[in-house]
């Protein structure tokens, strides 16, 4: 029989032997715990220290962005100007160009006129064609002073009465009636967006060429017609009056105004030349003029939110259209179909 | 219209073409120019190099051009409706420009016509001869008010027909 004591004392150190080991336990314990604890706060340090760097970073990005912005705007402002004296200048350079040409002209003609006797017709010829190159170089001027009017310009849209438009231009013209010229509208014409002077440019200069570029002979006919077409028939975004598409571009109605002509026509080749500047397609002495019309009917067209094309065969005529935007307000209701 | 006329021009070929032609179509007035802006000033103000009256009397008419060197053909037609002695100015802007901005301009400050210098001796000629029957045969034009000019000839013919 074992002794109590012995035994209270065998539980005893059984009891202190299990406390030290738990002891030693737990010293391993919180000597881990201090361990995790050490890493988590590096951890939280490095991650505060991050956050603190990515709100630094975001707050210099929100800065830079700033003077960006206000750098964009202050360079669309300063292009705005430089465009805008840029086309003084050149209005002022054509004008300046102007005046030499009203010497060249006036003293060969002075010469024509009241030196005849003195010269010959050897050296009349001569003067007639400086004073000839005088105009034709002050034609050309005139032509880009037009163009660079029709850019700079402000052009603020409103509804046109298409119609009447075109019955007033045709009138002012004495050389364009009948039956010289027989121009055929089948109206009335509908009322279109778009601005005044540059709608009578277009008018003016398509119904000209009409006119101009016929076979020799050959009385002009044009017919001007017009049609509500879908927007989406070019498959290109049409733009709205201000120039950015539309987000419904697809289902806008537009209006493309005809004019058919009997002229000498366009070859498929030279399709693209016609709208250049000063780009001419036939020699001066079969028919007069700069090159610039198309020009500056594209410009104008592209000005009021419109396209322009045409449809020609060499010798057989040509149907030039161009397209505008339907008068807000009329008609109330459309849809297609 | 007996007064002379000021011609406010600065290119040299416009001002030759000018005399030139208005000899030619028998215009009698004295043709005073004057080659920029600060000068026109100076004439209908009687200053500087024109401060004799006697020897730089006030034009009857002025043909101003817009573009001119040291002060505009708008500053020197402001001046001159501005002042008592010249409001009444017969002022004809004869200018290179049309533009339409240049045309409001010019009547608004008071202009009395715009004229554009035309290409072609023949146009200029067809421009100045409208000028002598309009404005210097037809036109009766104000008093100048000063005491010294002779009366104006009274034989101005009459354009409109009396009624019967």
């Amino acid at each position: 029989m074992t002794n109590p004591l012995d035994a209270a004392a065998i539980s005893a150190a059984a009891i202190n032997e299990a406390l030290l080991i738990a002891g030693l336990h737990q010293h391993e314990l919180t000597a881990e715990a201090d361990k995790l604890n050490a890493r988590l706060a590096t951890e939280i340090a490095v991650r505060h220290h991050a956050e603190t760097a990515l709100e630094l970073a975001n707050a210099q990005l929100a800065d830079q962005a700033d003077k960006l912005e206000l750098l964009v705007v202050e360079r669309t402002e300063k292009l705005r100007e430089t465009v805008s004296e840029l086309e003084g200048f050149s209005y002022s350079v054509a004008h300046d160009l102007r005046a030499p040409l009203r010497g060249m002209q006036g003293f060969a003609r002075l010469l024509q006129l009241e030196h005849a006797a003195e010269l010959g017709p050897v050296a009349r010829g001569y003067l007639e064609r400086i004073a000839s190159s005088a105009s034709r170089m002050d034609s050309l001027i005139q032509d880009v002073l037009n163009y660079t009017r029709i850019s700079r310009a402000d052009a603020p849209l409103m509804q046109v009465n298409l119609d009447r438009l075109v019955r007033d231009i045709i009138v002012t013209y004495p050389g364009w009636q009948a039956p010289d010229v027989a121009i055929k509208i089948e109206g009335p014409l509908p009322p279109v967006l778009g601005h005044e002077g540059l709608l009578t440019q277009c008018v003016s200069n398509l119904l000209s060429n009409a006119v101009k570029f016929v076979a020799a002979g050959v009385v002009p006919h044009v017919r001007i017609w017009a049609e509500e077409v879908p927007a989406s028939s070019s498959q290109i975004p049409w733009p709205a009056a201000d120039g950015k598409p539309l987000a419904n571009w697809a289902e806008q109605i537009v209006v493309r105004v005809w004019f058919e002509n009997n002229g000498i026509g366009i070859a498929s080749k030279d399709r693209d030349r016609v709208f250049q500047m000063f780009e001419r397609l036939n020699p001066t002495e079969q028919f007069e003029g700069t090159g610039i019309g198309l020009t500056i009917v594209r410009k104008a067209v592209d000005r009021m939110g419109g396209r322009i094309g045409f449809e020609s065969e060499l010798g057989q005529g040509s149907r030039f259209w161009i397209e505008l935007h339907q008068a807000p307000g009329f008609p109330a209701e459309r849809t297609l179909g | 219209m007996t007064a002379p006329l000021l011609l406010v021009e600065d290119e040299d070929a416009s001002v030759f073409f000018f005399q030139h032609v208005t000899k030619k179509l028998g215009i009698t007035n004295e043709l005073r120019v004057v080659r920029d802006g600060r000068a026109a000033l100076d004439y209908l103000e009687g200053t500087g190099p024109f401060a004799d009256r006697v020897g730089h009397p006030l034009p009857g008419l002025v043909i101003l051009d817009v573009r001119l060197p040291r002060a505009t053909g708008f500053e020197v037609l402001e001046l001159i409706r501005a002042r008592p002695e010249t409001r009444n100015l017969i002022v004809l802007m004869m200018t290179a420009s049309g533009s339409e901005e240049d045309i409001e301009k010019a009547y608004r400050l008071g202009a009395n016509a715009y004229l554009i210098k035309p290409l072609g001796l023949e146009n200029l000629e067809a421009l100045i001869r409208s000028i002598r029957d309009f404005w210097l045969t037809q036109n009766h034009a104000p008093s100048l008010n000063q005491s010294w000019q002779p009366q104006e000839a009274m034989g101005n013919p009459s354009v409109l027909p009396t009624s019967a």
